[in-house]
């Protein structure tokens, strides 16, 4: 097998099995895998809070609760701050797929273990769909339906076709950076794989599936944030 | 499967999937998370109001304090000077009186030096008569001369001199 079959095996994305008319990709099982180990995850750290006394665990995930709500918070302004779930939602998602590279595992020649799911395009493109649809309800229901309808023709009228065009590119753009950073980081480490097995991917195994991975996150959070608070601003 | 290739029926499943996503982490690590921190911002500010409240009492208890100290200092005051008030007055009337005895002793020996000298005097001038009538009686029984008169009277004169002299 030369190296683009190989490579092209790697970033296919492999159908396991469907229920009724539902095609259950490796991506979706992936993420049904991953939903499981966040509830789980969930419910050991948060067991036993007290109010009194906190243990270091408690105190860890408290300290980490107010972090990601301060960060998001940052993000959306004071305006937007109602959609704050909805972009902790989309970083926690994003975030724990990206990160899900690190314990990727080839079980058998038609599934892999935690192959990260915003490798999926369709995975991404789910996510920008949910993106721009947040963006567009909350201008809606901060301006009206005609004041949103108007808010194209702003700041002058000229620009309409590029406002309305960008209800597309908005989504496409966020779509495509994601897919394209973790599918890229996806070849480029498994060239190096291929080329070099042993201790020189390490470190780039660190920047591409660490770094990266939670950048990347964190971009598609932040460029939505910016949309939205866009969308709610007068 | 290609590597590109889109499947409506995967996008719906995660769009649903992110649904459920947030209401895991809502659920099982949001919601736990803040009814530890409301319940924990309300017990400080219970502890709050309870500390305030404590403060306001002890500043009442504080206050009353003050008061009754000050009470008790000008209580006390009050004592010395009425205790001061009447020293000075007790003071004044033993003067007074040390002062209106003393007059009257003053007055008492004056009356009775008076009564004395009158008493001395009355005496003299009773010797002096005894003496005169003696003498009288003297010259009379004597009927003697003029040495005899000169020594009469000389003696006369020795003995009031003697009786002035004492």
């Amino acid at each position: 097998m030369d190296l683009g079959e190989k490579l092209v095996e790697e970033l296919g994305v492999n159908t396991l099995f469907s229920i009724g008319p539902a095609v259950i990709t490796e991506s979706i099982f992936n993420t049904w895998i991953l939903l499981i180990i966040v509830l789980v995850a969930c419910i050991i750290l948060t067991r036993g809070f007290t109010v009194e006394n906190p243990g270091k665990r408690q105190l860890a995930v408290e300290a980490f609760v107010t972090w990601i709500r301060n960060m998001t918070h940052s993000m959306l302004g004071d305006e937007a701050v109602g959609y704050s779930w909805f972009t902790i939602t989309m970083i926690f998602f994003i975030g724990i797929a990206n990160l899900s590279a690190l314990i990727e595992t080839a079980v058998s020649d038609n599934y892999t273990f935690m192959k990260p799911p915003t490798k999926d395009l369709n995975v991404t493109i789910a996510l920008a769909l949910m993106s721009i649809v947040m963006v567009e309800i909350a201008g809606i229901k901060r301006k009206g339906v005609g004041g949103w309808l108007k808010s194209f023709t702003k700041p002058i009228a000229v620009i309409t076709p590029i406002n309305i065009l960008e209800i597309v590119i908005k989504p496409l753009s966020l779509c495509m950076r994601l897919f394209g950073n973790i599918f890229g980081g996806f070849i480029i480490m498994e060239l190096l794989k291929i080329l070099v097995p042993f201790a020189i991917p390490i470190p780039f195994s660190c920047y591409f599936e660490i770094f990266d991975a939670l950048l990347q996150a964190y971009v598609f959070v932040f460029l939505t944030s910016i949309y939205l608070s866009e969308a709610v601003e007068e | 499967m290609g590597i590109v290739s889109i499947h409506p029926v995967s996008i719906a499943i995660t769009i649903a999937n992110v649904l459920i996503l947030f209401l895991i982490l809502k659920k099982f690590l949001f919601a736990p998370v803040d009814r530890i921190l409301q319940a924990r911002a309300k017990k400080i500010i219970e502890n709050k109001e309870v500390a305030e409240k404590n403060a306001e009492e002890a500043e009442a208890l504080k206050r009353k304090y003050d008061e009754k100290v000050t009470e008790i200092e000008e209580e006390e005051k009050r004592r010395l000077s009425e205790a001061n008030r009447r020293a000075s007055e007790e003071y004044d009337r033993i003067v007074e009186a040390a002062n209106t005895r003393a007059d009257q002793i003053l007055e008492d020996a004056g009356r009775k030096a008076d009564m004395v000298a009158a008493i001395r005097d009355a005496e003299q001038e009773r010797k002096i008569a005894d003496i005169v009538s003696a003498v009288a009686k003297k010259m009379v029984a004597a009927k003697s001369d003029a040495e005899t008169d000169k020594n009469l009277i000389e003696e006369f004169l020795s003995k009031a001199g003697e009786e002035d002299g004492r």
